[in-house]
């Protein structure tokens, strides 16, 4: 990287620092996470004030610090404003921000991640976005982050799974046949046949399909039980969005 | 190994250095600095300084209506500030984030309705919820005599967030205020050429009429 660089990121958050300057988090295609300082950016005239607001797509130019890089010039791509006026698209779009930020690391680029996020966020946008949006955006994650989780085989004995009554390990991260059920000693989750159904249309990455369908609100919990009890597993991480996006989704 | 140069300052300036990084916005340069004016200063401008940060902490507490900042009273049992009892417009409350934000809205003396302050606002990836801010006592403040509740929150992701939760949460009462929002678009100063879209949409969905003179 030489001392002046552009990235393109998206702006996860910002944190006042001094007077007023602020430290913000960008998670970008070029770079993995960006931590970076905007000099007077809380001044009311600042020019860069309005392109780095949080969940921002932008262009950034940047130069090499000791301690942390400068913003110095920054023009946004997208401020998803459509977002910004539904609350409940505010907690998803914030979920999906900080789940990408936490398997990120400075220096160390996901082109893949970044366009997933992106395109997810752009998804989030249209009319009719569908429940599962977050569903398929937390197991593509997982897939990218090396942790794909197996729907169409057991993931003890390999052998294809049929239409039974199975049950989901996430510390194992798939589903245990019947047989293998017997003799496993981790936490198992119960699937109804159409939460199975529908995530192993994930495993053949049917997404488009599932955007369109709304399950009933016992499938919903059971996909969410399973992508949060996966994410703590494989992942180790508890994210500070969860919980808000959970009350929102309840209300 | 503690590293050489640590070993020849003073503990009591290795600890002030300590306490001043401890401050928001405060490196380690900056609490040397502080440490160093602190040694110059004389006793009494110093004694000055730690009796008026123990008198915040022992004499301010919050209006237990707005919960804006005011000062003990021992001869007052309730704990009311000078705005709530003050003689103001007791119809409309005005929505903002801290304590600071009544202060500047006061100075431009173009308000002089109630306050509620809600000491933050949501922000999800930094772990604030609703249950962090004072926004269930706002809901039970809001009763008939209320006709206007005023959302005077930063124009950020946070800030709208809160507006959006809070105003759900007044769409579910019986009594219904009417909800409004301070202005948003270009400030005053800007220039064009900079500007980003989200201010700039703003400004064109809240443009104004010219009214031609007579």
């Amino acid at each position: 990287m030489t001392k002046n660089y552009f990235a393109t990121g998206i702006i996860s958050k910002s944190t006042n620092f001094g007077e007023a300057d602020s430290i913000f988090h960008l998670i970008t295609k070029e770079y993995g996470l960006v931590k970076a300082v905007a000099k007077s950016v809380r001044k009311p005239k600042s020019k860069l004030k309005g392109h780095l607001q949080t969940l921002n797509h932008v262009n950034a130019y940047l130069r090499k610090g000791k301690n942390l890089d400068l913003i110095t010039q920054v023009e946004s791509i997208n401020s998803f404003n459509s977002i910004k006026k539904n609350l409940t698209f505010i907690a998803q779009a914030c979920y999906m921000t900080e789940l990408t930020e936490s398997v990120l690391s400075e220096d160390q680029p996901s082109p893949e991640l970044f366009d997933l996020l992106v395109s997810s966020l752009k998804f989030l946008e249209t009319p009719k976005n569908g429940i599962l949006l977050i569903h398929c955006f937390e197991f593509q994650l997982l897939a990218l982050s090396g942790f794909k989780l197996m729907f169409l085989e057991c993931v003890n004995c390999q052998k294809e799974i049929s239409e039974n009554s199975h049950v989901f390990s996430p510390v194992q991260g798939g589903v245990i046949c019947p047989n293998c059920k017997k003799t496993e000693n981790t936490k198992l989750i119960s699937l109804n046949i159409m939460t199975l159904k529908i995530l192993r249309n994930m495993d053949r990455e049917n997404f488009s399909l599932l955007l369109k369908i709304s399950p009933p609100k016992n499938i919903i919990r059971e996909l969410s039980r399973i992508f949060d009890e996966s994410i703590k597993e494989l992942l180790g991480i508890k994210l500070n969005s969860q919980s808000f996006y959970q009350t929102i989704v309840k209300h | 190994m503690e590293p050489i140069n640590n070993k020849i300052i003073p503990k009591p300036i290795k600890n002030l250095i300590l306490a001043f990084s401890g401050l928001p916005g405060i490196g380690p340069k900056t609490a040397q600095r502080l440490t160093y004016f602190v040694t110059q200063k004389s006793s009494e401008e110093i004694e000055t300084l730690s009796q008026a940060l123990i008198s915040v902490k022992n004499h301010i507490i919050l209006c237990e209506v707005c919960f804006y900042i005011m000062e003990t009273n021992p001869e007052k049992k309730s704990r009311i500030c000078l705005i709530c009892e003050g003689d103001r417009n007791q119809n409309q409350i005005c929505i903002v984030e801290n304590p600071l934000d009544v202060i500047v809205i006061e100075n431009s003396r173009i308000y002089d309705g109630l306050y509620h302050i809600l000491h933050g606002a949501i922000s999800p990836m930094n772990g604030l919820g609703p249950n962090n801010l004072k926004i269930d006592s706002l809901i039970k403040r809001i009763n008939n005599n209320i006709e206007e509740i005023i959302f005077a929150t930063n124009p950020t992701l946070e800030g709208e967030a809160t507006a959006m939760y809070i105003q759900e949460l007044i769409s579910e009462l019986k009594t219904k205020p009417t909800i409004t929002m301070l202005a948003r678009g270009l400030p005053t100063g800007a220039d064009l050429e900079y500007s980003d879209f989200s201010t700039l949409s703003n400004a064109f969905e809240n443009r104004s009429s010219f009214n031609y003179s007579e």
